[in-house]
Parts: C-alpha cells; structure tokens; sequence
C-alpha cells in the first residue's frame, strides 16, 4: 500500500539511480536537486540525535524573505509597469542558469538562497533598466554576482552578499544606466490602474515619465527640489529602485521577518537607528552635506537595504555582539560615505565593507560559556 | 519562612510544542511483571559493578546482584535483580546508551516476586544519622541517580557529602514526552517531600533548592504550606524552557553557580536529584525497598496508547511497546528524543536512568511539505503558525530539510544554554581541531542538542560535538 507521494519519490529515485549508472553525474545533481525542491527534505531522517528536528529548513527559512518581497513586487508592477515582471525575469532566468551549470559542474546540490538573492537584486535595480535594449546590463550583473559567489565556495562560503556584489559592479560599470535615468512612477491619486495596464511610465506618458534622480540624489544635486515626507514615506510619486521606494511595505516585510526571526533586530533595527541618530547629529554640523535623521532613513535605499541586504545570514556575524557592531558599523559608514562623497549608492558599498569584516568580528567576538575553569579528572 | 516565589528562567533554550503521542495528564499504572529481566551492571552515574551472583542462582527481588568496594575514583553503587526468579545469563551485552560492552544479568521470572527488603534500623527516619542514611541510600541504589551521583561515604559521586553545601530539586521536566515523573510528582507527593528531607538529612542538613514548573500551581501552594516552618528550604519558580532540568543549567539559573567545564556539580558543592530519586529515597528508608521500580513513559507518535507507567527496571522494551505500536516503521528511542539513543533491538531494557521509552514515525517523503502555513509543526523561529488549540506538534524522524552548508544564522548561538558557538564548535570537531575547539569551551557544552535541532541547514552539530569531546577525552587519558 504506497500512497501518491511514496510513488513520486519512488520514481524520482530510479531515474536517480538510472542517470548515476549511466555515469551523468551532473544531469543526477540536477535531478537531485528537483527531488530536493519537491520533497523538501521529509524524506531524510535524522541519523542520531536529536530525532526529531525543528521544522524549519532551507526553503522556509529562505522563502520567508520572499514571502517578506510579495508587496514590494506588487507595488513595483503598478508603479513602473509590466517592464519589473520582465526584469525579475532575466535576473531570474540567467541567474538560475549560471547557478545551474555550475551545480552540475562542480557537482554541488543546488541552493535555495539563489532564489532570494536573484529576488534582491531585481529589487535593487532602477526601472529604466527594464527597457529592452538594456536587458543584458541586467544578465551581465546577475552573472557577475553569482559567478562571484561561485568563485568562493558557493552558498554559505561566500564572502560578499551576491546581489550587492551584481549591484556593485554594475554602479562601476554601467553608472549611467545606473544611477542616471529613472521613472516618475504611476501615481494611484490620478493613474487609476496605473502599471497594471502598462508596460513602463515611459510607454504610457512618454518623456514625461523620466524623471531625475531619486530623493537621495535630489538632496546631493542643489539644483533639484528635494521631495516632501509625505512622498517619501509612501512612495507616491517617488522615483527610486524598483523595490526601495516604498517605506511602509518595507517596514511591513522587515516586521514580518523580525517576528520570523529569519533576520535579526541586532543588524536591521540598529543599523537603522545608528544611520538615523549619526545622520542627524551631523546634519547640526554640516546641513548640506548631511540630511537629517529621518530623511536619511527614508531615501537611497537604507530600509531596503538594512532589511533584506544587510541581514543576509550568510555574509553577516552570527554572535550578538558581532551585529551590533556590525549594524553600527554599516550606518556609521553609510551616512559618512553619502556625506563626504555626494555619492547615493553608499548603503551597497558600506555593506560590501562590512561583509569584509564578518569573519574578523565573528572571531573576536565569540561568546564567553556560562561554566567554570576547565578541570580535569586525572 | 524562607520560601519566596520567583520566576527564574535562563537565557538561550527553546518551549517545546506538545508532540503527539504526548501521554499529557494520564495516571500511572503498574506494568505487569516482565517475564526476563535485564539488569546492566552500570546503571546511572555507577561505574559498572562486579556480580556477585552466578548462571543459575536462585535471586529475590531486591537482591544485591552486583557490587564493587568503595573507590574514590570509580564512584559506584550496587545493583539489585529486578524481579526474583532465576540468573539465566550473565554476559557482556552492548550498554544502550553508549554502546560499551558492559556485564549484563538476565533473570528469569518465577512469576512470584518475592522481595527482599533493606536491612535497616526500624526507626523514624528523622532519628537517624547521616551515616545510617547514606548506608541505607547506598545499599538501596538510590544513589546512581541524576546526573553527578548522589555523595555518601561509600564513594557514590565524585565528592563527598562533608563538601556539600546545596541539595537542588530538579521537579521540572521541559523534555519533549518526559511525563511520567511529572506525573509521580502530583500522585506521591508526600514521598516526594519525605524522600526530598531523607536525601537532605543524609546530606548533613544542606539548604534545599527546588525548582518547580510555573504551571503547577497546585504543587507550588501544597510546597509552601508544607515547608512553610523550614528555613532550609526554598522553592523556586522555573519557566517550562527545556533544557531548565539539565543539572548545570538548574544550578545556575537557581544559586548563580557555575560548574566548571568537564566537571559535574559536586565540584561545585551542589546535588541534583529529581522526584524519582527523592520517592526512592523514602521508599528505600521508610519502606526498605531498594530501588528497582521507576516511572516511564511509553510515547510517541508511532505509539498507539501512550502511557504512564510503573516498570521494573530492566523491563525488556519490547515488552512495553509490543502491540501498541501503531506505525509499520518506527524509530525507538531509549531516554530523550534530543539527547538518547535510538536502539535497532527492542531487546533492551529500561535502565536506572530512562524517563521514557519513544517510538517515533519514521520520515515519509512528503509532497511540497514546507508549503502551508504548518499549523502542527514545532519551531523555534516565527516561520510556521502554530496554534495552540491544535494541541500536538506532529513529531517524525525528517529532518524537516535538505542538508546544506551552514548559512550561518546564528540560531544555534541564540539557542544554546551554555552561551557557545555550536556552529564553530560543529566545525571543529568535524575537522578533528579538538584543540581549537577545546580554547572556544567545548567541555562546557552540556550535549542538550538544541543546536542541532534548530539548525536550518540540518547539520548534525551534536553528533559532531559528541564526537570531539570523546576524542577530547581519549587525549587527555591517553
Ligand atoms: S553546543 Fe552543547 S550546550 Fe550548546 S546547544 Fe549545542 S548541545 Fe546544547
Ligand atoms: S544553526 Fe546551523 S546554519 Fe545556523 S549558524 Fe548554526 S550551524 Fe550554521
């Protein structure tokens, strides 16, 4: 008596067996790993103990971030179109591509977090890219971050957050296309269905749709009017990343995943506070160089970046004092590179910075054990 | 009145869910006789003794089988037949929970058991002196219990009871399907406070420390009306976070002590018994019984009925689970889910040691099974809703998840009661660094498992650490 489910794994696990004997070691990785994504890992029992195991696992634990980007998304369509769909798309299509192939080269099971980190970098590019002719800018950076990541291991040895990496090297390579051009996005006030029945700002209004710079630009560019609160905490009106222009769905995925205990307050929350207290102290000192607290919160992506980017398990410390000094290390740098520099994009180069010292702050900050003096019986 | 209510707890640990097969609220029963008895040499803290009997011996119940002289160094205590009948076997069998060759006693039963009771002075218990209780305590085998041996003047733990200063009570269970001694806490609570004031007389009259779950209200006002004129004793109140009832952790979240690493508590001048050893203890003083009966629980979600029960240690696990299993392929673990030992033959017996006897479903592949909310799925993190009306966690052996590599976050550190870093430590041992992994305090660690339990990646932290800290111990004896 084999229910539905005993029958698919029992196939899965001829085909296995069948492509392991005919020597496709790669093609059985692959294979292997459909099996992994379909029976999530119910089917492996624990050899010793503890028998039973928490029922978390990679794919929860890494789908919550996810679950955490729906709004972001959704916002993101009627905002600046069907154009975002197709720029999740490529990053999606070429990013499961290059981690395909090296899976089945290197022959190492393939992972869950390239979904969350193909997700994150979509979410940070600007909507212009979601024209045609500039699709292959957002291949070539997927590619780039997760042939980087490869380059150090794989998931969970790599140094640099993937998606911050793609990121990086495209405000190098590409900083026109990067940090130049960007959307008025579909206004809900006055655009009805907006992106809904659109496939880009451009399409529907033309020349009118682009717009200058991002908040955070406006406010380095005297010549730009720097946009009100209320645009800037709802995101109406707000031209910015696809996904970092809409505070209140950030704080509502970042809540989520606090409570999930997924990403931990000690980096997010006081990465957060650090960049909002530094900010506005120096603002006393320097007004034009340093927005105060709440503005530098709420523009160039800090939110989205302290929730999502930061956050990453993997590239950042795992002992508690190591992410406090972690997230007090990323807001101090944050707001002294988007100061001194007139740069905007300084959250992705602070968490490039702070990723370099992971390992160093994990090993000098190991924790003390609750226990006496070691001793001995002999 | 020296009894003040507080609520303690520690930091790190984890609130288990109910699982199923959860023998919640259930009155013990009494087992029936087994029809062969097994009775390991080591039992508990003892170190394994030399029979004293031989193949064809006729022994009572209650018998001294085995014994060793007092040696400082090689704390042991005796060990009884179980039940009276015939010595069938005496052989080396594989210990249950370590694997060890260790001399084993197989009586078979003449259906009669006919005791033979302690020979004791017949007084109140309050009349006798130290000595004359810790010979009593001693010759019953009550002093094998807990996890550091209870000290008498025969060498019974690593101390002496001169150097004690505390007697700690462990009365919380925060294991997942440990019931049965919760249970004997509420059926024989007036041998539980006598036997708690014997094992303190034997003592030298230390101050008592109890530690109580905060959901037994009943329990903590009968504690306070009875104690309420001593000034020996106070109760404290304990959230139900496993793992509270580990002996390191409940001394430290009671009288802020630590136990050095690779140490027990008697280093520390700390007991702990729990409310099995303090019923055998007035058993064994009051009574004359030695103690050959424990309380167990027979549970799991491969169990069909699962139970409280009275059981002669040495009971045959296969006696206790024949016939009540309910799934085709189940794994059965002797002692904690996190922290025992699965056996293949159900031909082991419950020991001196064992709360409960688990039989777990075996893992079965699952279509899609992390999609859904997970009403019934126990978590650390907030990823699965869990509600409290569906009253028991589903409990299988599925690592729930694919192995992968540590993606470092952190859960194992927020979990663990010791304040280590399990992730390093794993890595470690794995790599055979036992060096490296000695300077980041591995003989601190107290084998909890939570680590490994909570880890998304499933990497099997404890079963490195076992691993490390045994290399650890051959190293410094060799
Ligand atoms: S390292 Fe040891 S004490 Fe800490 S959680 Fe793991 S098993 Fe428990
Ligand atoms: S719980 Fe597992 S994945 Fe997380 S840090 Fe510890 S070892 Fe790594």
């Amino acid at each position: 008596m084999m229910g539905f489910p005993e029958r698919v794994y029992e196939f899965f696990e001829r085909v296995h067996h069948r492509l392991k004997e005919q020597k496709r070691e790669g093609l059985a990785i692959l294979w292997e790993g459909l099996k992994d994504a379909i029976f999530g890992g119910s089917d492996k029992a624990a050899r010793q103990a503890p028998y039973i195991r928490d029922a978390i696992g990679m794919q929860r634990y890494m789908g919550t971030p996810l679950i955490a980007c729906i709004p972001l998304v959704i916002a993101a369509i009627y905002c600046y179109g069907w154009s975002t769909l197709a720029i999740l798309l490529v990053t999606y299509v070429v990013g499961g591509i290059v981690e395909l192939t090296f899976c089945a080269i290197r022959r190492h099971e393939i992972t869950e977090g390239l979904l969350v980190t193909c997700m994150l970098y979509a979410l940070a590019l600007p909507p212009t890219l979601g024209r045609v002719e500039n699709w292959w800018i957002i291949a070539v950076g997927i590619a780039v971050a997760i042939v980087i990541k490869e380059i150090f291991g794989g998931s969970g040895y790599n140094i640099f957050n993937p998606a911050i990496t793609g990121r990086a090297f495209l405000l190098l390579t590409f900083p026109r296309e990067m940090t130049v051009y960007w959307y008025t996005p579909f206004n809900p006030l006055t655009d009805g269905l907006g992106g809904f029945v659109h496939w880009s700002p451009e399409t529907a209004k033309g020349i009118d749709a682009i717009a200058k710079a991002t908040p955070l630009g406006a406010f380095n560019d005297p010549n730009l009017p720097v946009p009100d609160l209320f645009t800037l905490v709802t995101g109406i009106g707000r031209a910015d990343s696809l996904g970092a222009g809409f505070p209140l769905l950030l704080l509502l995925g970042g809540a989520y995943m606090l409570y999930t205990r997924v990403i931990d307050w000690r980096v997010s929350i006081v990465m957060i506070v650090t960049t909002g207290l530094f900010s506005q102290f120096l603002h006393f000192i320097a007004p034009t160089r340093f927005p105060d607290g709440l503005f530098a919160v709420l523009s160039g992506g800090l939110l989205f970046a302290a929730f999502l980017n930061a956050t990453d398990p993997v590239t950042s410390p795992m002992t508690r004092r190591g992410k406090w000094i972690f997230g007090i290390m990323l807001g101090v740098l944050t707001v002294l590179g988007r100061g001194l520099t007139g740069y905007a994009e300084w959250v992705t180069f602070s968490i490039l910075i702070g990723n370099l010292f992971t390992p160093l702050l994990d090993r000098f900050t190991i924790p003390k054990a609750y226990a006496g003096p070691a001793i001995s019986r002999r | 009145m020296a009894v003040l209510g507080s609520l303690k707890t520690f930091k790190g640990g984890h609130y288990f869910g109910l699982f199923e097969g959860t023998p919640r609220g259930k009155r013990l029963s009494q087992a029936p006789l087994p029809k062969r008895a097994i009775v390991f040499l080591r039992q508990g803290f003892s170190a394994e003794v030399a029979p004293l009997v031989q193949v064809g011996d006729r022994v009572k119940t209650g018998q001294i089988i085995g014994k060793n002289d007092p040696n400082p160094q090689k704390p042991s205590t005796p060990v009884h037949a179980t039940i009276s009948g015939r010595v069938a076997k005496i052989e080396k069998l594989p210990h249950p929970l370590d694997g060890r060759p260790t001399l084993a006693v197989t009586i078979e039963s003449d259906g009669q058991d006919a005791w033979q009771l302690l020979e004791r002075p017949t007084l109140n218990y309050e009349r006798l002196s130290a000595e004359e209780l810790g010979k009593i305590l001693y010759d019953a085998g009550v002093t094998s219990g807990g996890q550091a041996g209870f000290p008498t003047a025969f060498a019974t733990a690593y101390g002496t009871p001169e150097r004690i200063r505390y007697l700690v009570i462990n009365a919380i269970e925060t294991e997942p399907y440990f019931e049965a001694t919760d249970q004997l806490l509420y059926e024989e609570f007036d041998k539980f406070v006598n036997g708690m004031k014997i094992l303190r007389q034997a003592l030298g009259n230390v101050q008592v420390h109890i530690g109580l779950g905060y959901n037994k209200p009943r329990i903590y006002e009968e504690l306070i009306t009875r104690l309420e004129y001593y000034d020996w004793c106070t109760v404290h109140q304990l959230l139900p976070k496993y793992p509270q009832g580990d002996d390191a952790v409940l001394v430290r979240t009671l009288l802020d002590l630590l136990v050095p690493q690779g140490g027990y508590v008697t280093d520390i001048q700390c007991v702990v018994q729990d409310v099995q050893q303090c019923v055998a203890a007035y058993e064994a003083v009051v009574e004359g019984k030695p103690f050959v009966e424990r309380v167990i629980s027979v549970a799991g979600s491969a169990v069909k009925e699962p139970k409280n029960l009275r059981v002669r240690i040495g009971t045959p696990i296969s006696e206790l689970l024949d016939n009540n299993l309910s799934a085709a392929r189940a794994r059965v673990i002797l002692g904690s889910v996190l922290r025992g030992r699965d056996q293949q033959s159900l031909d082991v017996p419950v020991l001196k040691e064992t709360p409960a006897v688990i039989a777990l479903k075996e893992a079965q592949p699952e279509l899609m099974p992390v999609a859904g909310p997970g009403f019934d799925r126990d978590s650390f993190t907030g990823a699965y809703i869990s509600l409290p009306w569906l009253k028991f966690k589903r409990a299988t052996t599925s690592l729930n998840g694919n192995q992968r590599a540590c993606v470092r976050c952190g859960y194992c550190l927020d979990v663990c009661p010791q304040n280590l870093f399990p992730a390093m430590l794993g890595e470690y041992c794995a790599h055979d660094l036992v060096s490296n992994a000695l300077e980041i305090d591995l003989m601190a660690c107290i084998e909890c498992g939570l680590c490994a339990y909570v880890c998304p990646s499933k990497i099997p932290l404890l079963e490195q650490i076992r691993k490390g800290k045994r290399q650890a111990l051959e190293e410094v004896s060799a």
